[in-house]
């Protein structure tokens, strides 16, 4: 069995990023600034994780690449708590404002299956999918763990602790998924921070941890952690972890996609929505873009608009099944 | 080591890179000055400004900044009772009864003098023994940190001396605030009703400028002008007795706040108040802290100083963030293209030891221009009380708007304004309350994360060998002093004489 | 009953004992434990609240009984007990301030700088936060704090110019214009 959430992901993804291609080729970018009535004032980019985390990267890249694009002035606004609900909160209550943007990944979607929040991903304007982040599975140097079926065949047996950042948090999922596919029961620490699951695993609080690539390369490459598997389709082609196998491989059939990309208010002009598809267009074809990506070690697969609502209608509907035990 | 610090002075003492880090420490102290700007907000405002710096003179910069807050949030701390820092709330407790004796000059020359010698000591520590240090830190695991929040709810609740009761009544009160909003691990809404502005939480910054500036400012209202304070510049400068009576509280304030700083998550504000109640236990002034003590400014402004360079120990050594503010600066380090963690050292020793003497450059920075500015900045009491809580009340309501930019946050500080004002005539103490708030969230994950360790049980604390050791510690805080205090009175008169000529350090 | 700064005290402490029981019974809804044993939502609140109740209940206990035992050594500041009992606030001192003012006319000071405050707070919509705070500085310099109105009005549009720099400008923070949107 094929894990339906990522076949689904993929094909959305080449869809979408065949259409990015030809719409960035159609209009020259930046052109919504010119021709819309639209022009952004002290634009405010919400991130709804503390400083420091994956989420806040990406919000500051995406920040600062669209400052290059529009000459618009982008202050990043950290609103942590309630596992990002309050910085989605924040948001929807801008409804109509196309000055706010936020930093988005899964938990757009997860939050509002699990939590009473007065929000979905329908109530706000999705701009860009930047990119797909899978995770590793790792664990302390000295673990007696070796591979990904190591941590499950301990699960069935005396027990295995996974550090999960918050109760609906990716890794959350990721180790869910696991569970499903396997069979198994992991024992949870909540965590709020990728940094802090990496204190737990150094400090031996927890065995097992799942965190993005680019949250933990540093301690990878200095052998303070091992990666065992990685939970993608495919092998990474980063040459750091290109020798960590694939679950897959392994006979775990999970791979999980975390997304992410960046959100506008509800309510907003058909002017401002373009603007921004345009802005996001332009960050794309940068430098700085594929910079960024490469250096937290994701894969490139960008979508706007239209085929980003399609995206998540679909995730959203895959991680529905996964979330319902 | 003599090669890295070479190699880091020769990075550091470039004229650019001193004159960012002069820009830097002067942005920070203005940033300090203004409540509810602490270094977090100011780091992350700023960051973009330092894009097309290179690297190390942006980093340099940005450290400016952080430590340079310190010193800024003291001055109000002490001129107005409104601390413009979490880490100087208990700066105003001896801070601002100092500055009513007419002594705000010593009062911020103390802090400038102790936060340089705390800066100085816990810079030494940093670069000497960074790494092992880190790996001490990380024995300082959620069943470790659950001791240490106990250990901090036990000296906030003993913390101003007086009644034992309503200290605890008030940091009960805090802690209890702190559960408003969405709960950690389980995700549930607390306490909301509906308001999506309550989901993060009641923030204390808000409930800091309320409780400490308002509810000062109505205070000050009903109990009349006084006499405008007439000191003269002499009494304004700083006397060598002062030094030399504040060095025992310096260096011990030196070493708390160091040893909690390396903390992963503890941060300078635990730091500051822990290094305030223990020095009222051991000092041999303790009579006169909370009624304008000296050594009451010195050891929790060196605290916060020191504390704020341990934060480094686990971010350079670890690659994980020691606090909310270093946090923003390991985002700064990635946007900059250096990845960050244990192999930053050898991957880039001229940015991290240019950094760290850049450190030593900064706080010698600040020493020379708080030291002449104390006094000069102490004759702000001068102005009649008329015009200034004018400004008070308009300075605290612009920062604490500032914040989150919500009107919530500036309807909060109104609402927690007269709650303090009450507090202050029902004589209730204010610290405990607003520390409570501080380490609630600190409190409930350390608690949440326990009971995930022990499947239930909380008894999981008592396997851990430095977490019995750290309650055993809290408890002896409690007992001790009951245990001590008949035999001090049958003892009393000569054994103080005694004392006080050896000195405890 | 006057209310005397310990029967203002036990007020106080009562108001917290009861908002200390209101919170323990709230939160009991949001679950003490979770389903496998660990700690719940309600945990933490449930078990502040009550603590505070408890404290607090014994704080008014104190309170009270304090009273009972002093109440003879305090007396001498009657006039000030019905003074301050009349403005329905604890009484501080009968005297009079450096400025010559009475406690009475400092209470009802009190009272309008609460108020002029609320009123400040209440027009940002309409003016923008920087100008119906400077209003409210002007207004206190003047109407309460009896201060000359051209130092006064210097002093205010200094202050407001030198916010306006920092916070509007220099740190971009967007503060709210109101209707009029100038500032």
């Amino acid at each position: 069995m094929k894990s339906r959430i990522t076949t689904a992901a993929i094909g959305a993804v080449a869809i979408a990023a065949l259409a990015g291609c030809s719409s960035s080729a159609g209009a020259p970018a930046g052109s919504g600034g010119a021709e819309g009535a639209f022009e952004p004032s002290d634009v405010r980019m919400i991130v709804p994780f503390s400083a420091g985390g994956g989420s806040d990267a990406s919000g500051r890249a995406i920040a600062s690449g669209l400052e290059s694009a529009t000459g618009a002035t982008i202050t990043v606004e950290n609103r942590e708590g309630g596992s990002g609900a309050v910085g989605y909160s924040h948001l929807h209550a801008q409804a109509g404002n196309p000055d706010y943007l936020l930093a988005s990944e899964t938990t757009l979607l997860s939050l509002p299956l699990t939590t009473d929040v007065a929000y979905d991903y329908t109530s706000f304007t999705p701009i860009m999918k930047l990119g797909d982040d899978y995770t590793l599975v790792v664990v302390p140097a000295d673990s007696p763990f070796q591979s990904c079926t190591d941590v499950v065949d301990a699960a069935r047996g005396e027990g295995v602790v996974v550090a999960v950042s918050g109760a609906i948090s990716l890794d959350e999922i990721v180790f869910t998924l696991i569970e499903q596919d396997q069979d198994v029961t992991f024992d949870r620490v909540p965590f709020e921070s990728g940094s802090e699951v990496i204190a737990g695993l150094l400090g031996g609080t927890v065995e097992v941890g799942s965190l993005n690539p680019g949250e933990v390369l540093g301690q990878l490459e200095s052998g303070d952690l091992r990666a065992l598997c990685s939970l993608s389709e495919e092998r990474y082609e980063y040459e750091q972890i290109a020798e960590v196998p694939t679950a897959i491989e392994e006979g775990i059939d999970v791979s999980f996609a975390q997304w992410r990309g960046f959100i506008a208010p509800g309510g907003i002009s058909d002017e401002a929505r373009d603007y921004w598809i345009a802005a996001a267009e332009e960050y794309v074809a940068s430098e700085a873009y594929t910079q960024y990506i490469e250096e937290n070690l994701m894969q490139p697969n960008a979508v706007y608009g239209d085929e980003f609502v399609e995206y998540l209608a679909e995730n959203s509907a895959d991680l529905e099944a996964a979330l319902a035990e | 080591m003599l090669e890295n610090l070479l190699l880091g002075f020769q990075t550091a003492l470039t004229v650019e890179n001193i004159l960012w880090c002069f820009v830097g420490v002067l942005l920070g102290t203005v940033i300090g000055l203004l409540p509810g700007l602490g270094s977090t907000t100011g780091v992350a405002i700023l960051l973009p400004i330092t894009f097309a710096f290179e690297p190390v003179t942006a980093l340099i910069m940005l450290a400016g900044i952080y430590y340079g807050a310190q010193y800024g949030g003291t001055i109000t701390s002490v001129l107005i009772s409104t601390p413009g820092e979490a880490a100087s709330v208990v700066t105003t407790i001896d801070g601002y009864q100092m500055a009513k004796q007419g002594r705000a000059g010593p009062a911020l020359a103390i802090s400038a003098i102790g936060s340089f010698i705390a800066a100085i000591i816990s810079l030494v520590l940093l670069i000497a023994v960074a790494p092992p240090l880190a790996t001490i830190a990380l024995e300082f695991q959620p069943v470790e940190m659950f001791a240490v929040m106990i250990l901090g709810l036990v000296i906030v609740v003993t913390f101003q001396g007086g009644a034992l009761i309503r200290g605890a009544l008030m940091a009960v009160a805090g802690l209890l605030v702190a559960t408003v909003g969405i709960a950690p691990g389980t995700g549930e809404e607390r306490f909301t009703f509906g308001n999506v502005n309550l989901l993060s939480g009641i923030p204390f910054v808000e409930v800091m400028i309320g409780v400490f500036a308002l509810g000062e400012v109505f205070y000050q209202i009903r109990l009349g002008a006084a006499e405008p304070i007439k000191a003269r510049f002499k009494d304004m400068v700083i006397k060598r007795k002062d030094i030399t009576d504040s060095m025992p509280a310096i260096l011990r304030g030196s070493g708390i706040g160091f040893a909690f700083g390396v903390l992963p998550g503890a941060g300078s504000t635990l730091a500051s108040f822990m290094s305030y109640g223990i020095e009222r236990r051991v000092s041999r002034n303790k009579a006169s802290f909370g009624k304008g003590a000296i050594q009451g400014v010195a050891s929790p402004e060196s605290a916060n100083n020191a504390a704020a360079n341990a934060n480094f120990v686990p971010t350079l050594a670890l690659g994980i963030p020691g606090g909310a503010t270093t946090a923003v600066l390991l985002g700064a380090f990635t946007i900059f293209g250096l990845q960050p963690g244990p192999l930053l050292f050898e991957s880039q020793p001229e940015l991290v030891w240019g950094l760290l003497v850049s450190f030593f450059i900064g706080n010698v920075l600040l020493l020379v221009l708080n030291l002449p500015l104390a006094p000069v900045f102490a004759q702000m009491l001068r102005i009649p009380y008329g015009y200034l809580y004018p400004i008070i009340l308009l300075t605290s309501l612009i920062g604490a708007y500032a914040v989150s930019n919500n009107m919530f946050s500036v309807w909060l500080v109104l609402v927690f304004g007269v709650l303090g004002y009450l507090m202050k005539e029902v004589d209730l103490p204010m610290a405990p309350f607003v520390l409570g708030l501080v380490l609630g969230p600190l409190f409930e994950k350390a608690l949440v994360q326990t009971s995930a360790i022990g499947q239930g049980n909380l008894g999981v604390v008592f396997e851990s060998p430095i977490a019995v050791g750290v309650l055993a510690f809290a408890a002896a805080m409690v007992v001790v002093p009951k245990l001590i205090r008949p035999l001090r009175k049958a003892f009393a008169g000569n054994r103080e004489r005694v004392g006080e000529d050896a000195g405890l350090f | 009953m006057t209310l005397t700064p310990r029967i203002a005290r036990a007020a106080f402490s009562a108001a917290l004992a009861l908002l200390g029981i209101a919170a323990a019974v709230i939160a009991s809804g949001y679950g003490v434990t979770q389903d496998n044993g660990q700690v719940g939502a309600g945990f933490l609140p449930v078990a502040l609240g009550a603590i505070m109740a408890l404290l607090a209940g014994a704080d008014v206990v104190m309170a009270l009984r304090e009273r009972e035992e002093r109440a003879p050594d305090e007396g001498g500041s009657l006039a000030a007990e019905v003074d301050a009992a009349a403005i329905d606030h604890v009484a501080e001192s009968p005297d009079v301030d450096a400025l010559g003012r009475t406690q009475r006319q400092r209470n009802r000071m009190l009272v309008i700088v609460a108020a002029m405050l609320l009123g400040a707070l209440l027009l940002v919509p309409v003016l923008g936060l920087l100008l119906s705070l400077g209003a409210l500085m002007l207004a206190v310099a003047i109407g309460v704090e009896r201060r000359p109105v051209v130092s006064s009005t210097i002093v205010t549009v200094v202050v407001v110019g030198a916010f306006h720099l920092v916070f509007g400008v220099l740190l971009r923070v967007p503060l709210p214009t109101g209707l009029i949107g100038l500032i």
